[in-house]
């Protein structure tokens, strides 16, 4: 059924083994730890934006995409374009990543130390880790769909493969650091953006627009193409969806450590400006290769006997394993690999540096030299690439995946946010909002399914709560939390804030 | 309805496509070139013994 062949299995390990060869050639530029997490701050514009579009759009982000294309046809469009113009406004304004640039700071919880103290930081920081690597648990398990069904490979084989895969980035992520990321992220910006501008192309090509559109309303009619009237969204999922869109470009960490690898805030405000057409097509693209898949699958259920109501995460691969030639199939697909390494190296790269930076080496007294500290940040990527395969493995995720991802990384970002805007660009936000904003901001694992199975086993209450509504209002609660907390414990020497021109001298 | 929304969500993936398009040329040849000018720096400083490097202020600019 696939057209996956010789040619492609070709493309795809030659692929791979350059980037292997980039990583340990990358090594001779790393003298310190700034070198390792944001390549000296030497980022320009141009690289800038292809290593934060190659980190974001990654193959799990097209994966979930496409799911949302799958279930919710023309109307799963409204993320996209959320996303975008949520960063374009970023990008114009500065808002929240300029004033953390010119702070100088690597990583969001140093922002907090300075801002509100060491223990925020040290809070923050655990925080920002837990729910950064609980959101990279479902990766590895997406990443093997992919190849399983684009590949037509038997699933005992691919464990071998994605661990294989897995071992590939663990190994040139500890050897370059963010230098390998920025020359590997290039590479497969170049190889994904034109990859996915022929599939699509490719696609209607082979489906025709005319029925790509009819077959869309046959299935699910107005709902089909109206976010709102969509029984798969609706107007609080679109809240939801305009809020993440914030998130991802300004308050996630590894989008925010590419504006403090910036050279300089006008290069900031530059690559923010240009990169929202990638946060637009990251899932734009996706969303609708799923929906030709939805379209193609109607018109030939042989070829998708799960059915249409479920299975959502294999009918993209599936559909391009039978859509594209071979040849483009492989390189597509090296391109999709090369996303998922990249999208893995960054993330590794950011929460094991988030955990040294932020939490231990506070906690003792930051007292660690330099080399201890790079030793320590290779050591935890390599433990956290082996959480990630367990996890992966025995996870059952019970949700769509774009939602159990948004629900995991709304355990730090709810509160993130409030400590972001309110420290910021409020003077009175003070230390015991922030502790409370951040711990309200946990409540957030609520949205898990699994969570809420435990709590009706255990406790007999039934919890049906979607995963917007526990994002909405999570937010609204760490808010309301910061807010209050200030105004009722303010720090004791007042006017703690950062000046008024962000460069984070904190006056007293 | 379902017509306009169509014909809305079709122009938007086209312009979005042809937006991308051109960043993705301008920035891969771009990119290159930053590439190129961020390792002929480093080599310079690791041919200095690291005291080469240019360190950026924290403003950058």
């Amino acid at each position: 059924m696939s057209q996956f062949a010789n040619l492609d299995w070709a493309i795809v390990i030659l692929y791979l083994l350059g980037s292997a060869a980039i990583g340990i050639w990358s090594r001779r530029y790393i003298k310190d730890m700034s070198d390792f997490v944001v390549a000296g701050r030497s980022l320009k514009s141009h690289l800038g934006i292809a290593t934060m579009i190659g980190t974001e759009l990654g193959l799990v982000t097209v994966m979930f995409a496409a799911e949302k294309g799958f279930t919710g046809g023309f109307a799963a469009f409204h993320i996209a374009v959320s996303a975008g113009i949520v960063c374009l406004v970023v990008g114009w304004s500065g808002f929240i990543v300029v004033p953390l640039r010119r702070m100088g700071v690597m990583t969001i919880p140093e922002f907090y130390e300075r801002r509100f103290g060491r223990g925020v930081r040290i809070l923050g920081g655990l925080l920002l880790a837990f729910s950064g690597i609980l959101n990279m648990g479902m990766f590895l398990k997406a990443g093997s769909i992919f190849v399983v069904e684009v590949t037509g490979l038997e699933g005992t084989t691919i464990k071998w493969v994605m661990t294989a895969l897995l071992g590939l980035v663990l190994f040139y992520t500890i050897l370059g650091g963010m230098f390998s990321i920025v020359l590997t992220d290039y590479v497969q910006f170049v190889v994904l953006s034109f990859g996915l501008i022929a599939t699509t192309l490719f696609a209607i090509n082979e489906l025709g627009w005319e029925h790509i559109v009819s077959g869309v309303e046959a299935l699910k009619g107005a709902g089909g193409f109206d976010p709102i009237a969509s029984e798969a969204f609706g107007l609080d999922y679109v809240i939801w969806m305009i809020f993440l869109g914030l998130v991802s470009c300004a308050i996630w960490q590894t989008a925010v450590m590419r504006a403090c690898a910036a050279r300089s805030v006008e290069d900031v405000k530059r690559i923010y400006a240009w990169s929202s057409i990638g946060f637009l097509i990251r899932f734009l693209v996706p969303n609708f290769l799923g929906l030709c898949a939805l379209v193609y699958f109607t018109d030939n259920p042989g070829f998708f006997p799960e059915g249409l109501e479920g299975g959502g995460l294999k009918a993209m691969p599936r559909f391009l394993g039978i859509l594209l030639p071979s040849g483009l199939l492989g390189l597509v697909v090296a391109g999709m690999l090369a996303a998922f390494m990249s999208t893995h190296d960054s993330y590794l790269l950011c929460w094991s540096s988030v955990l040294t930076q932020d939490v231990i080496a506070p906690l003792g007294g930051d007292r660690m030299s330099t080399a201890s500290r790079l030793k320590l940040t290779r050591l935890l990527i390599f433990a956290i690439g082996i959480f990630l395969l367990t996890w992966s493995l025995w996870y059952e995720l019970g949700q769509d995946l774009w939602d159990y991802m948004a629900i995991t990384g709304a355990i730090y970002f709810t509160g993130a946010f409030a400590l972001l805007v309110a420290g910021l660009y409020w003077k009175s936000a003070s230390r015991a909002g922030a502790y409370l904003a951040l711990l309200v901001g946990t409540s957030a694992v609520l949205g898990l399914k699994p969570v809420q199975k435990a709590i009706k086993a255990n406790l007999g209450i039934e919890v049906e709560w979607d995963a917007e509504i526990i994002g909405i209002s999570t937010v609204a609660a760490s808010t309301l939390m910061m807010i209050l907390g200030s105004l009722l414990f303010p720090d004791r020497a007042t006017g703690e804030s950062v000046d008024e021109t962000g460069k984070g001298e904190v006056t007293a | 309805m379902i017509g306009s929304w169509a014909t809305f969500w079709g122009w938007t993936l086209g312009i979005s496509l042809v937006l991308f398009a051109v960043i993705s040329v301008v920035v891969t040849i771009g990119g290159y070139r930053d590439i190129r000018s961020l390792l002929e720096k480093d080599e310079g400083a690791i041919d200095d013994g690291g005291g080469g490097r240019t360190d950026e202020s924290a403003d950058g600019e």
